[in-house]
């Protein structure tokens, strides 16, 4: 507990202990209740999320109607408690009403104290883009969970951070973007080294260059592309030198990377779950490679077909409803993602625990048995100087596989032959595997790449 | 993702409890933005308040070294302001061979004068700041006659004010308060408007404490009202937490034990400006059923010490103030012995109190067993009280506030004695030869606004006023039976 990194003070003759300027202020304030509320019995998180939520149904009834309707649906009525059993007879929103509904779903107003609503738009990993407004309250909770995930992973914040994903630049292709610290919460409060951004759309032998010649501290990337880069880096003989950890985001982490670069490069991964229309919904434990569910930011429930909240060990749809959006409010939003429920955790965090994320409903395989999957199939192509530079699979008919993939030199018979045994055996014996090879495999709009996307409609 | 071995992996590892922090279960935060009811955002003052607790969840557990450190750091921006603002400080600090610049070090720290109370009373506004950063906010005057009746005023920001606030509520936090319920507050020194016979009551605890958390009703009466008042108010009130002094403690408890009486919420009782005699923990528990929790603070620096939340002594506030107990050499004590306490405030720059030996004596700890690395006072000897004696039996607390803040009158230290029902002696030692105007002042003082009314007052020159052989020293004695 006594490692806090020494924190900016904003008061002239105070270094110690800080007076912070007004928005690490509230970064600390804010995390301050995180750290009391991690250590809350389940119970107790429970019971303030209700609260909270509350609060933003009394907001719904007065101003965002279409929300309104299906609190009343439920049985909601202004001004009445909100119990579980009648949040649960809300019937989740899916991101085609969102699409569909687009600015009907907007309050009509939010209280002035939220800041300006902003736009957003999801990159649309799955071709279908949901736009939207939040508040600066929102990404104030946004900012303090990041700041929380830092402290978590005790992060050394005099480091470099190195961001390869999609950037909004004004500059030519391949521009790199430095800003001075690695996001605004972690600049307000401790001050940090630079954040040095690359464009995820460059090719990968470009990233991996960039990557050695800034030798930063951290990175930050899609796990897709990171394995792209370690195996590039591998290629070249070379790895990062300084570099303290990795964090990936934005894509469902397959089975294997984080050994890849514990082998490769020596460093840990650490996964995180957000998405941008709701923020952060899990962050992973300081301790073990699951994740811990962002409670006092979004109340998250994983529910089995029957819409029932699903147990320990058990696979369901990842609904979720961000506490503080009252721009745009999202009750019971099914984000289109599959998530496992986790036992609680050893660490003594009584956050809840994901398992595992397992991906969008495009991004899953449904069985013939019915159990919904993400097919792990990625270790055929995860050992360091692999022939291939990228793959994909696509389920085309059901349990028909083509493999995409992008080659580094021709491949042998036998080792086509071995790609198409394992990949099958990961698959299952009613699966049939081709390989097709491409000469790309093109990111979605915000650089997000799938490893396995079913054309198969369920 | 796990791997799948992670189940494994988990079933390896024994379960980890995270070391506490802070927070209270079940109190509830305030929040200034509607609708964020939780997590909260509350006002800019009480989100400075959390900024510094936040830090003080980390601090505390600092290995000695680290914390000496830190403390050297702040010090030294302190020392250098000092140099700056005060020509006091110019001539004794470079004089001792502080070097603004070079980083302070425990050499040259130990090197430094100590601020004896007496050079504090003779200089007075000269050890004031000639300007401080205006972002320390206004400066207010703080009197005192500390533990030994030796008066003294010094000016503190709104900074010291706030962290006073932090170390309030760091308190609660530490032993785990339930901030929902009613504090009960008897003091001796009441403002005239808090005097009445209800007592006075607010629906917060604080300002401060309820700017952050919401807390249950604050309650205050006067001990300036007969002990019999005092019972009964109580009794209506049923408080869940009681603040007052060990003296006005030991007098409720010997009157709830004689009256086989208990306050039926009462969780705790917390105690402060004065030491607390050997025995009066164990009474409270027996008589109340409650345990006591002792504040070690002064008006001129603030908190100085609180109780461990797991052990029966102090940890020194070391995130607020320098503290080193010393012997008759101005060596450090070790623990177990007994020394002068000396304090610097690292962060009051209008009136910097370097190496102030404020009257105090305390006994030096060894490291805490609980893990902080906060040091450790086993034990704090000064000042104790006396009930002033009414005829029938009953008794009140005299108010010496007014006392103390005539700083016109040439005292260096006083002690007041109740020879009689109807006589008060006042002993003096002076800071020069007094005038008759400035007897009679006392005199109408006394007899005024400090409540000895009706008694005859006589004066009686000292040339020092000892401590009692336990360390105590009483700025009021009665020697009415």
């Amino acid at each position: 507990m006594s490692g806090l990194p020494p924190l900016r003070s904003g008061l002239p003759g105070v270094a110690w202990p800080a007076l912070p300027n007004v928005v690490a202020a509230r970064m600390l304030a804010l995390n301050y209740q995180f750290q009391e509320s991690e250590r809350m019995p389940p119970a107790e998180i429970r019971r303030r999320q209700f609260r909270q939520l509350a609060a933003l149904a009394d907001h719904c009834h007065r101003a965002a109607p279409r929300q309104a309707e299906r609190l009343a649906a439920a049985g909601h009525r202004p001004g009445a408690p909100l119990d579980a059993a009648t949040w649960r007879r809300i019937a989740p929103l899916t991101r085609r009403d969102i699409q569909t509904l687009g600015a009907a779903l907007h309050a009509a107003s939010a209280p002035a104290e939220h800041g300006a609503a902003g736009p957003f738009a999801t990159s649309g990993s799955t071709g279908a883009p949901v736009a939207g407004v939040q508040t600066e309250l929102c990404l104030l909770y946004f900012e303090a969970l990041s700041l929380r995930d830092h402290l978590w992973h005790r992060r050394d914040f005099r480091g470099t951070m190195a961001a390869i994903r999609h950037i909004k630049k004004s500059g030519a292709a391949g521009d790199s973007v430095v800003i001075p610290s690695w996001n605004l919460s972690a600049g307000a409060v401790f001050g940090t080294g630079a954040c040095h951004m690359f464009d995820v759309f460059r090719p990968v032998a470009e990233q991996a260059e960039w990557l050695l010649r800034l030798d930063p501290d951290y990175l930050l990337t899609y796990p897709t592309m990171l394995r792209e880069q370690v195996q590039e880096t591998v290629r070249r003989g070379a790895r990062p030198r300084r570099l303290k950890g990795v964090s990936t985001f934005g894509e469902q982490i397959g089975d294997g990377l984080r050994d890849l670069v514990r082998s490769a490069w020596g460093v840990e991964v650490c996964d995180l779950y957000s998405a941008t229309e709701v923020g952060y919904m899990a962050l992973q434990c300081p301790e073990r490679p699951h994740y811990h569910v962002q409670a006092e930011s979004c109340f998250v429930e994983i529910l089995d077909e029957e819409g029932r909240d699903c147990g320990p060990g058990e696979t369901g749809r990842v609904v979720v409803t961000p506490l503080h959006n009252f721009a745009m409010p999202l009750l019971r939003y099914d984000i289109g993602d599959f998530a496992t429920v986790g036992d609680p955790c050893p660490c003594g965090r009584s956050l809840p625990v994901l398992t595992r994320i397992v991906g969008r409903v495009s991004q899953t395989l449904r069985r013939p048995d019915g159990a919904i999957v993400m097919p792990g199939f990625q270790d055929v192509f995860l050992k360091p100087g692999s022939p291939v530079r990228q793959f994909q699979a696509v389920e085309t008919a059901p349990q028909r596989i083509e493999l995409r993939l992008v080659p580094a030199r021709a491949l042998a018979a036998a080792e086509e032959a071995d790609i198409v045994r394992r990949t099958g055996e990961a698959f299952g014996p009613d699966y049939r595997v081709e390989i097709r090879y491409v000469e790309q495999i093109p990111r979605s709009a915000g650089g997000k790449h799938e490893d396995f996307i079913t054309m198969v409609p369920r | 993702m796990t791997g799948p071995d992670s189940r494994e992996n988990e079933a390896a590892h024994a379960p980890a409890a995270l070391p506490p922090f802070g927070g209270i279960v079940g109190a509830e935060m305030q929040t200034t933005i509607a609708g964020a009811v939780w997590p909260a955002l509350p006002s800019p003052f009480a989100m400075n308040i959390l900024s510094l607790l936040f830090q003080f969840e980390y601090s505390q557990w600092l290995p000695a070294e680290e914390l000496r450190a830190n403390q050297f750091r702040q010090l030294d921006l302190l020392l250098r302001h000092a140099v700056e603002t005060v020509p006091h400080y110019r001539e004794t600090l470079l004089g001792a061979g502080y070097r603004p610049g070079t980083p302070l070090d425990a050499e040259t720290w130990s090197r430094l004068p100590v601020l004896e109370r007496r050079t504090l009373q003779e200089k007075g506004p000269a050890l004031r700041a000639s300007s401080y950063p205006k972002e320390h906010g206004a400066a207010a005057e703080h009197r005192s006659s500390g533990s030994t009746g030796m008066p003294i005023a010094v000016t503190k920001t709104d900074l010291c004010d706030l962290l006073w606030e932090v170390e309030t509520l760091r308190d609660h936090v530490w032993h785990r308060r339930d901030l929902s319920g009613s504090l009960a507050a008897i003091r001796p020194r009441t403002r005239p408007e808090e005097d009445r016979p209800d007592g006075i009551e607010t629906n917060m605890w604080n300002a401060g404490i309820n700017a952050v958390y919401r807390t249950g009703p604050g309650m205050l009466f006067s001990g300036s009202r007969p002990l019999s008042e005092q019972i009964a108010w109580l009794q209506r009130k049923q408080p869940v937490y009681l603040q007052t002094n060990p003296s006005c403690l030991r007098e409720l408890l010997r009157a709830f034990d004689s009256r086989g009486e208990r306050l039926e919420r009462l969780k705790g009782v917390i105690t402060y400006s004065e030491l607390v005699p050997p025995g009066l923990r164990e009474e409270t528990q027996r008589v109340l059923g409650v345990p006591l929790r002792d504040i070690y603070s002064c008006r001129e620096i603030g908190y100085i010490a609180l109780e461990c939340p797991d052990h029966p002594h102090y940890h020194v506030q070391g995130e607020i103030v320098m503290v080193e107990v010393l012997d008759a050499q101005n060596r450090p004590c070790r623990p177990g012995e007994t020394g002068r306490v000396v304090v610097t405030p690292l962060h009051n720059f209008a009136t910097p109190l370097i190496r102030y030996a404020l009257g105090d004596h305390a006994e030096a700890g060894a490291p805490c067993p609980c893990g902080r690395g906060l040091p450790v006072l086993s034990r704090i000897l000064g000042r104790t009280r006396n009930m002033f004696r009414l005829p029938g039996g009953d008794g009140k607390w005299l108010d010496l506030a007014p006392l103390e803040k005539r700083l016109d009158l040439p005292i260096r230290q006083y002690q007041l004695v109740q020879t009689a029902y109807g006589a008060v002696e006042a002993r003096i030692v002076p800071l020069r030869p007094w005038t008759a105007d400035e007897e009679a002042a006392l005199r109408a003082v006394v007899t005024g606004p400090v409540g000895a009314a009706g008694c005859t007052v006589s004066i009686a020159y000292r040339d020092a006023l000892p401590r009692l052989a336990s360390g105590k020293f009483e700025d009021f004695i009665s020697e009415v039976a």
